[in-house]
């Protein structure tokens, strides 16, 4: 399996199937798998902080969901993740993929990039990052145990290391 | 007529307490999302509390929370009580509910003449939105308007009968009086409505 593959199996292992996102080619290698498969249901965003509504609101109704997004949509979501998922205790994995490292071509994504940790940080909540697939599926397969157990949102980095970055 | 001292516009409108009232009438065991000042109202009105989910803060997501619900709870009817000034801030939620077409959802805009919602200080050009062209170029399948109550009374009946995504705006007034938030916190609130849904739960282990 390829780091893509590996998540989607990571997700399916959790019954996490609602997925919200916000279409973007960076996380598009992960997101039209999904799309392909009819265990999930793909639900396409206006803006970051709506994924999360979305997915907060499919977890009380009881059907697991996750949110993948990249850095700067991180960004667009910090109050909603503060104001709904964490005053609602609500488990929502968070797959971001993580601009502005080793591989950048885009200077406005640095800053942002090199924020989300410091403000998960803040903000209290565990994160992961994954620069390659070696014991990704152990590390997957934690985190989301760990997400659960915790009912609080967390965060697995994707960084252009593992899936090659996005294209200048 | 006046609150906090301006003058409201004229024409038709509800009190919005009379259109809440009407709304639970309707209910049924829809789940509910309410925000903003419908909140305040909703949690005074509302005989099941074990089907709502509360939005305290983060005010502008409820229509995303209401997909949410109605995605995952495709079989229910999922109501959300929305306010014109949250939904102001959220205009793109509409494109998303539109674009994900939930049959089983009725998304309600409790449009306030009285900007009780935002202190009584009223938002410049806001009548200029036409909420509910826009919800209809966003894809919803149906939108209704209602200033009277008791058209509202008889409408909602085919309100909830109508396949969805349907819109709602609702004109109303506030007399002035802000009603206290609910005292139970959001993460006690949505864990009965979670428990109530999925009453099989793994412990720990």
């Amino acid at each position: 399996m390829n780091w893509a593959e590996i998540i989607v199996k990571a997700l399916k292992d959790w019954d996490i199937s609602l997925i919200a996102y916000v279409p973007d080619i960076s996380i598009d290698q992960v997101t039209s798998l999904i799309e392909k498969d009819p265990f999930f249901r793909l639900v396409p965003a206006t803006r970051e902080e709506e994924s999360i509504g979305i997915a907060v609101g499919s977890y009380a109704a009881g059907r697991n969901a996750a949110v993948f997004m990249q850095s700067s949509g991180f960004g667009n979501s910090v109050n909603a993740i503060a104001t709904l998922c964490i005053p609602a205790r609500t488990p929502i994995p968070m797959f971001i993929n993580l601009r502005g490292g080793p591989g950048e071509f885009n200077i406005s994504q640095v800053a942002m990039g090199q924020a989300v940790k410091p403000i998960m940080d803040q903000l209290g909540l565990v994160h992961f990052t994954l620069d390659d697939d070696r014991n990704m599926e152990k590390i997957l397969d934690g985190a989301m145990k760990l997400c659960y157990a915790n009912r609080q949102p967390l965060g697995v980095c994707l960084t252009q290391l593992l899936h090659g970055g996005k294209l200048a | 007529m006046t609150v906090n001292g301006r003058p409201l516009p004229g024409g038709p409108v509800i009190a919005s307490m009379d259109a809440t009232k009407a709304v639970n009438f309707h209910r049924k065991d829809a789940l509910v999302v309410s925000t903003s000042s419908a909140l305040r109202e909703w949690s005074q009105v509302s005989e099941r509390r074990d089907l709502d989910v509360d939005l305290s803060d983060c005010m502008d997501r409820a229509p995303a929370v209401g997909l949410g619900l109605a995605l995952a709870q495709p079989q229910g009817k999922v109501l959300v009580l929305d306010c014109d000034s949250t939904l102001r801030t959220n205009l793109g939620g509409l494109a998303t509910i539109g674009e994900s077409s939930p049959e089983n959802l009725v998304h309600f805009v409790f449009d306030d003449v009285s900007s009780i919602s935002t202190s009584g200080i009223p938002i410049r050009q806001v009548d200029n939105l036409d909420l509910v062209q826009m919800a209809k170029s966003s894809g919803y399948a149906k939108t209704y308007e209602f200033d009277k109550l008791e058209e509202l009374l008889i409408g909602l009946e085919e309100v909830m009968r109508q396949a969805g995504p349907v819109f709602v705006r609702v004109k109303v007034f506030r007399d002035g009086i802000q009603l206290p938030f609910p005292e139970r916190s959001m993460a006690e609130g949505w864990a009965e409505v979670r428990e109530k849904l999925t009453p099989v739960e793994n412990g720990p282990e």
